[in-house]
């Protein structure tokens, strides 16, 4: 029989990520994780190594949803938020060019929407994405600063004059 | 998130109202739905009922959509205290349900030890070594040399049950270090590095004084290292402690103990519990009464 610790080791990392991609909360990823796990260790006598870590990623992605159902049917999950915004966000009123500029890269782009478009705190940014607070602070003062010299330099209509500071 | 708008940007200073200003995004225009519902519906598993009213939205929101591009490329890897959880998680989850499945797996690998031990009876009994008198004399007379007999007191490895092996009784205020402080304790055990497990799990043992486990894995690395007597103290302990399965574990590594610490006579009452009952040691232990039995009467004066 395999080894549960070795095979642990081996895929904990790779099961990890793909529940991270599958849900984007890290704090929700490593219950699934260790959710996806313990289902290994129980069905350790009739689970063959060959089938690792398929069976791994396919027992993530069925926690995963039912996860989703249980949250749908239990707590009506997206329904409020639905019911409480129901005009979404319109793309033309917000100055969506901004957060698209190409002087940002990714972390950049993710930080900024977290915390201006989502609301939410440095703390929380650094739990979603698995930065530090002290990351999350830099890359949003970075970015500030990258927009702030890029709007001043390139004529970009109206938002050349910008007050960022 | 999305749903309290007002209470979250409250916390914005005031560089980044500026910024807020610019991106003209105010409280009531937010209805973007939480990142990890956009992730999960562009991983296709949400349920239907979801599946069409974010469709709905992200389809038409540009900010969902590079959110969800991007935030890939941010995720960062699993970091050494997430690891850790994860472990303490599937550890918490075990102990809560019942311990019955990570014994079971500790358990289950018994019968392999047990097989072994009998083949070596059988070989030992149909091919005597010339003097197994002398055998026997030699271990007990030689107290905390690390020579295991070639009897049935084979000294086998206790195999550790789950990642998180160790089922705390004691009392704790801080769980999750506990359970870090035990992983890292018994990884050197696990790797054979007896030494090493012993200077991590001696702290453990003052610390945690009613975990059966930590005197049962420390006393069987004491054993392997040699030293006997500190060895059957602590294993008397952990049998002390422990009950079912780790209490016939902890005596029968007790039993090793005290042979090898020159104390054969000792060993008899471990010996003799495990015999008189069923369980996993009980053939060996009834072989190993036998064994010091007859080494007694070669050894009597005629």
């Amino acid at each position: 029989m395999w080894d549960f610790d070795s095979i642990y080791r081996a895929h904990v990392d790779s099961v990890f990520r793909y529940a991270l991609s599958l849900v984007g909360s890290r704090a929700l990823a490593e219950d699934v994780t260790s959710d996806t796990f313990l289902a290994l260790f129980r069905n350790r006598d009739t689970v063959d190594e060959d089938r690792l870590p398929g069976w791994l990623f396919t027992v993530t992605k069925n926690k995963m949803l039912d996860h989703w159902r249980r949250k749908s049917t239990e707590q009506q999950y997206s329904q409020k938020w639905l019911e409480e915004n129901p005009g979404t966000l319109n793309a033309s009123t917000m100055n969506i060019g901004l957060l698209e500029h190409k002087a940002l890269k990714p972390v950049h782009r993710v930080c900024l929407t977290l915390r201006y478009v989502h609301g939410m705190t440095r703390q929380e940014i650094a739990s979603q994405t698995g930065l530090s607070d002290t990351q999350v602070k830099g890359h949003l003062q970075y970015a500030l600063e990258i927009l702030r010299k890029e709007l001043t330099k390139d004529c970009c209509g109206k938002r050349t004059e910008t007050t960022l500071e | 998130m999305a749903n309290e708008p007002k209470q979250r940007w409250s916390d914005l200073e005031p560089y980044e109202m500026d910024f807020l200003e610019e991106l003209s995004v105010s409280p009531s225009s937010a209805g973007c739905p939480p990142p990890q519902l956009v992730r999960a519906f562009n991983a296709d598993v949400l349920p239907k009922n979801l599946k069409g009213s974010v469709q709905r939205h992200v389809e038409g929101c540009r900010v969902c959509q590079n959110l969800a591009r991007d935030i890939g490329e941010v995720d960062a890897a699993l970091s050494p205290e997430e690891q850790l959880r994860i472990r303490g998680h599937i550890f918490d989850k075990v102990h809560r349900r019942g311990r019955s499945p990570s014994r079971r797996l500790f358990w289950a690998l018994i019968p392999a030890l047990g097989v072994a031990a009998m083949i070596i009876l059988v070989i030992w009994t149909h091919f005597p070594p010339q003097n197994p008198v002398r055998k026997i004399a030699s271990a007990i007379s030689t107290p905390d040399a690390a020579v295991a007999p070639a009897t049935v007191f084979v000294l086998e490895k206790a195999n550790v049950e789950m990642p998180i092996p160790l089922v705390m009784r004691g009392a704790s205020e801080n769980r999750q270090a506990d359970v870090a402080g035990l992983i890292r304790a018994l990884e050197p055990y696990q790797a054979g590095d007896y030494t090493e497990a012993i200077k991590r799990l001696e702290p453990l043992a003052q610390k945690y004084p009613r975990a059966a486990e930590v005197p049962f894995y420390l006393g069987v690395s004491l054993l392997f290292e040699g030293k006997n007597s500190e060895a059957a103290k602590n294993l008397e302990r952990a049998e002390t402690l422990s009950t079912g399965q780790l209490a016939g574990a902890s005596r029968w590594y007790l039993a090793i103990a005290n042979i090898r610490s020159g104390r054969p006579d000792e060993a008899v009452v471990p010996l003799q519990g495990l015999c008189d009952a069923p369980g996993e040691y009980h053939a060996r232990a009834c072989s190993g009464l036998k064994e010091l039995s007859s080494s007694n009467n070669s050894a009597a004066p005629r």
